[in-house]
């Protein structure tokens, strides 16, 4: 259906496109509000686990023009079309990696809980995990369990962008309850947001479409809900007054704001059971064959695609500017012929360990992983830029982001991140290029490939080894702070900051600067407090990256 | 910790904290370590779980499914903390559509008896429904608030109002949360200060969703409303009749020993992983279906035939059905699609869960078995067994030559030097023990690689730690049963599920009695289940701080 990629759907102007949903279940009503005559703008970000093989995945080129030749050959090759709506941020590093040395603070680069637990937890809150951990080979149970002491950036960006304040996060296995080693969503400090499946969240798009028939206020069905949610918050009442912790009063105060939430969604005009339909956005996973992420949908669909037509047609219904797409972890991608658990894999092991002989065909087998999360991403991209908006496409109103958990997974190193972004957020970013952020290392475009194929493969060492980080690119190579970059998406999205310049609803200033605890992954070494000075060394975004 | 010693510090203060005024009201859960006798602070309006909610719907309304999926699946899954907005949207999608199913089924007698446009009809609709949804009688206000749905303008039908009514019931915060308001103190016994003591309708709610998952039935709702479950006695009484209702406590033991095991765990193995057909021309993939369901029936099977910990990792018992047969070395001819019970024989020694289909084959790689998975599921999970850090400075691990056994290709792998001895030479023995069951889970004497098996090993994790000669998969079980760490963890477990919160210092002490009446022996499950409702903490709560 290779069509449906390629058809260009005329999304009409957001003004006076005030449409009455059906008085479902929902409570919120549609009311117009002055945002509306605004281009809209959204952020979706795609993350995997695991790493992947740097050597193929990044492109020759260190700083440049991004061309379709450029990524000819590469992992990213699905992604030669878009080649001139694509940016790639280099030399960036996330925070609080994990290390053999990192025993406290002055020692290594962050926290010695785990080299998975950590990572997740502190990827998009750039906040240090607890409790802390400073024994790196230990397996004591709590260090497995640590979580961010602050919230995640969907989160953040949510609290200022979404309706309901909350972002569209998706776990596109359909895996509903992560632990702390993998989950990267968190509300508030050590409050892990739980994902929506695809049912859930296509249910509440289709609450939005478009009705054909005008709808009458003086129906049953709204006046029902209004007498529904009036019992609802009765109940709510009743029970705030009774003796009652703090605690438990602030839960019924948060039930009771959602209750009384009138303001809502400004769905687009096209945003309809047509558009869906033309997506492929539904809620009919696969069943059968291959494994959660690679069972067919249909000829050209798999689960993975469905997903991602969900979060297009929330970008383009404007439900939810802030979308998330969460890849799981240890994952058997049977589907592709691989019958090991992807974490193991990215050792280059048959087992969770960090050290050991080479199973055989791991190598080949992260590219194959790598290739399927580029067509995945690509497919996503694809969509968004089939759909004209204003006087181009919704990709060009969308930051569309892959992100990985880390560079290398056997090295499980932070620096020379892979980030590949579709679109250019409304203007705000440049496109169609490569970008070195990190030109004071010195480093060289073959540096920068990293060293992903030193180990296991045909000529090299037939032992892993994940200890020395071998198969990372080189430390001190790629280490400017991805806290500029969130900076710049939040910037690129609008969003207000407080007099310090960290994110705030209410302003006043109108640029986020400062993102996070620190921006020196040194500063989480021993947790939070540990190291004196922990704080944003290097404010701003990235001036490299605006158009 | 804080440096409280135990006895002392009431409510887990331990001196910390403005707020310790008399014995009602006190700061966190006290942290995790050794017990301290005290009732924990809880949250006053726990909400229910999903498998809670999915039971309430199934015993209230008889909704069984909806969409043709469990009605959990339908829910965004547990969390703790405020109402999301996504969650809250859910779960009214969810209840329009539970009574849009019901009012228009056979279940509508569930909810409503009478013509709803009849005088009176939905007056007493609202209180006998409202009584068993709450789990406790309604105030006129709150009848009124109900009664506001016929009143609206433009008003709806009475099968509208009716249907509208049970899902304004649906999503009502007392009824999705379970509420503890009551504010009379009592004297705890344990701490000789005062806490509060839950109502009689409270405390019936806890025992039925402690022991069902679920709301109290009319026989526990009589009993609350008649005063009859004021002491412990009172309780215990009413607990075991409850616990011999096999079709409501049987699914709660068998989800407990799910969550006990790791099943509910992601990063788990279980259930993840297929087999290769080349290496193994037996594999039926058909089997894997049946994998969860026998284990579920075994832990409950188990229970209800007066077993304790022990029968857990030694039972001989089985359910089989023609998928899984050859596994068990049955003829699948004998079976049909259905599990049926079946006592193993002793010819191919069956000790316990740990030696059924579903975890022999989960715990194991696509062509081989895999002693370390297996090893390590038993040394993490059930006897806490830390192998300690490993020597730093690895030297290149190398491993080459031919090898006859699955066994010693993992010895020369991972026991041979540093940093892979100090795990594996605590892992590897628990595994090795079971390498007479292949990859499928079937008895083999003859490796893959084609040497004879040897499963003969010694460990020094089991029991009181001396070093353990082990010849036969029954004894590694029975040297499972007699270790205290697993039956403290196997304690420890079932207070947390059964309580609903984290290991800490104050159900310490509950888990400490427990644990010292599983090391005494004989002591059944359902006993242990009975003995949950004993503690203080069951009858008296703690508030936190204002």
């Amino acid at each position: 259906m290779t069509t449906q990629f390629n058809r260009r759907i005329l999304l009409r102007g957001l003004g006076g496109a005030v449409v009455a949903a059906p008085f479902l279940s929902s409570i919120w009503e549609r009311t117009a509000k002055a945002q509306a005559a605004t281009v809209p703008k959204r952020t979706i970000v795609m993350f995997t686990h695991y790493g992947c093989i740097t050597n193929k995945w990044f492109p020759a080129k260190l700083d440049g023009e991004l061309t379709a030749a450029d990524l000819m050959g590469t992992s990213l090759e699905p992604l030669t079309p878009f080649a001139k709506k694509l940016l790639m941020p280099r030399g960036i590093r996330t925070m609080n990696e994990w290390t053999a040395n990192n025993t406290g603070a002055g020692h290594g680069r962050g926290q010695g809980n785990d080299s998975h637990t950590q990572i997740a937890g502190s990827i998009f809150t750039c906040q240090p995990v607890t409790p802390n951990s400073d024994k790196p080979f230990d397996f004591g149970d709590p260090k497995f369990k640590a979580m961010p002491v602050g919230p995640s950036l969907d989160h953040v960006m949510a609290k200022q962008l979404s309706p309901q304040g909350t972002p569209l996060f998706m776990n596109v296995a359909g895996q509903s309850k992560e632990g702390a080693q993998s989950a990267i969503s968190y509300s508030a400090a050590e409050t892990i947001f739980t994902a929506q499946n695809a049912t859930q969240a296509f249910s509440g798009l289709t609450n939005l479409f478009k009705s054909s028939t005008p709808m009458n206020a003086d129906t049953w069905a709204i006046s029902k809900g209004k007498a529904i949610t009036d019992i609802v918050k009765g109940d709510l009442s009743r029970l705030m007054s009774k003796d009652m912790s703090r605690a438990d009063k602030d839960k019924l105060a948060a039930w009771m704001e959602l209750a009384n939430q009138v303001g809502g969604v400004i769905a687009s005009a096209q945003c309809s059971q047509e558009l869906a339909m033309t997506l492929g956005a539904n809620n009919k996973l696969g069943t059968s064959g291959g494994d959660a992420l690679t069972r067919k949908v249909n000829d050209t669909m798999d689960n993975a695609d469905l997903y991602s037509a969900i979060a297009a047609l929330t970008a383009a219904c404007n439900a939810n500017p802030v979308i998330f797409l969460k890849y799981p972890n240890n994952h058997t991608f049977s589907g592709l012929g691989i019958n090991a658990d992807s974490h193991n894999q990215s050792h280059r092991l048959d087992n969770a360990g960090m050290q050991g002989p080479c199973v055989a065909g791991a190598v080949q087998n992260l590219l194959k992983i790598d290739a399927y999360y580029a067509k995945k991403f690509a497919n996503l991209v694809a969509l968004l830029e089939g759909m004209a908006e204003g006087s181009g496409t919704v990709l060009d109103n969308t930051v569309a982001v892959w992100m990985n958990e880390m560079s290398d997974g056997n090295a499980h190193n932070l620096n020379n991140a892979p980030i590949i972004q579709a679109g250019g957020g409304g203007g705000y970013f440049k496109t169609g290029r490569i970008i070195n952020l990190d030109t004071a290392s010195g480093a060289t475009a073959q540096q920068m490939l990293g060293r992903s194929l030193s180990q296991c493969v045909d000529g090299t060492p037939q032992t892993s080894d994940g200890v020395s980080q071998g198969t990372g690119t080189e430390a001190k190579y790629g280490n400017m702070p991805v806290n500029k970059y969130f900076c710049n998406i939040m910037n690129a999205m609008g969003m207000k900051a407080d007099a310090m310049g960290y994110p705030a609803k209410d302003g006043p200033a109108s640029e986020v600067t400062h993102y996070g605890y620190s921006d020196k992954t040194e500063d989480f070494a021993g947790g939070k407090g540990a190291v004196a000075g922990a704080t944003i060394h290097n404010p701003g975004g990235f001036t490299e990256l605006k158009a | 910790m804080n440096g409280a010693t135990a006895g002392s510090g009431p409510n887990g203060t331990a001196g910390s904290g403005p707020t310790a005024t008399g014995g009602t009201t006190g700061e966190m859960l006290p942290p995790d370590g050794p017990c301290m006798p005290g009732i924990p602070v809880t949250t006053q309006i726990p909400r229910l779980l999903n498998r809670q909610y999915e039971n309430v719907v199934r015993d209230l309304l008889g909704v069984t499914s909806l969409d043709g999926a469990p009605v959990s699946s339908a829910l965004i899954g547990d969390f703790t903390g405020p109402m999301t907005a996504p969650a809250w949207r859910i779960y009214q999608d969810v209840a329009a559509k539970i009574a849009a199913q019901v009012m228009s089924g056979t279940n509508k007698a569930r909810f409503i008896t009478c013509d709803p446009a009849a005088a009176g009809c939905l007056n007493t609709t609202i209180q006998t429904f409202g009584r068993k949804a709450f789990r406790r009688a309604l105030s006129p206000e709150e009848v009124a608030s109900f009664e506001t749905l016929s009143k609206t303008t433009p008003a709806g039908t009475p099968a509208e109002v009716a249907e509208a009514t049970l899902n304004a019931f649906l999503v009502s915060p007392s009824f999705l949360l379970i509420p503890e308001l009551n504010v009379e103190t009592e004297l705890s016994a344990t701490t000789q200060t005062a806490a509060i003591k839950l109502s009689q309708q409270e405390v019936a709610t806890r025992l039925s969703f402690l022991l069902w998952g679920s709301v109290p039935d009319d026989a526990l709702n009589a009993a609350a409303d008649a005063m009859q479950l004021q002491t412990k006695e009172q309780i215990l009484a009413e607990a075991q009749r409850m616990i011999q209702v096999r079709e409501k406590t049987g699914p709660l033991v068998s989800a407990f020993h799910d969550e006990w095991a790791q099943m509910n765990n992601s990063g788990s193995h279980w259930f993840k992983i297929d087999h290769d057909p080349v290496k193994f021309p037996s594999y039926n993939v058909a089997a894997k279906a049946s994998y969860q369901k026998e284990l579920d029936a075994f832990f409950e099977e188990v229970a209800y035939t007066n077993g304790s910990f022990q029968d857990l990792l030694l039972s001989n018992v089985a359910f089989v059905n023609k998928d899984n047969a050859a596994i068990y070395g049955l003829d699948p001819a004998q079976y049909t699609a259905d599990l049926q019970k079946v006592t193993l024989d002793a010819a191919q020694p069956r000790p316990g869960f740990l030696t059924r289909a579903g975890f022999l084959s989960s715990f194991s790689s696509y062509d081989s078995t895999s002693p370390i998975l297996r090893g390590a599921f038993i040394a993490a999970w059930l006897l806490n067994a830390n192998p300690g850090a490993p020597v730093e400075g690895a030297k290149d691990a190398k491993v080459e030559g031919t090898f006859a056994t699955q066994r010693a290709y993992v010895e020369a792998l991972t026991e041979k030097m540093q940093p892979c001895q100090g795990c594996h030479t605590v892992v590897n023995p628990l595994g090795f023990a079971l390498e007479n069951y292949d990859a499928l889970g079937k008895w083999q004497t003859t490796d893959l690689r084609g040497g004879a098996i040897d499963a003969t090993t010694t460990t020094t994790s089991l029991g009181d730690g001396t070093a353990k000669q082990l010849t036969s998969p029954v004894q590694l079980m029975q040297g499972i049963a007699d270790t205290p760490k697993a039956k403290e963890l196997y304690a420890r477990a079932w207070v947390s599920y059964a309580f609903g919160r984290n290991p800490n210092a104050n159900d310490q002490c509950v888990v400490d009695q427990l644990q010292t009446k599983l090391t005494a022996g004989g002591y059944s499950i359902l006993t242990l289940l009975g003995d949950l409702t004993q503690a203080d903490s069951f009858r008296l709560r703690v508030r936190g701080a204002q």
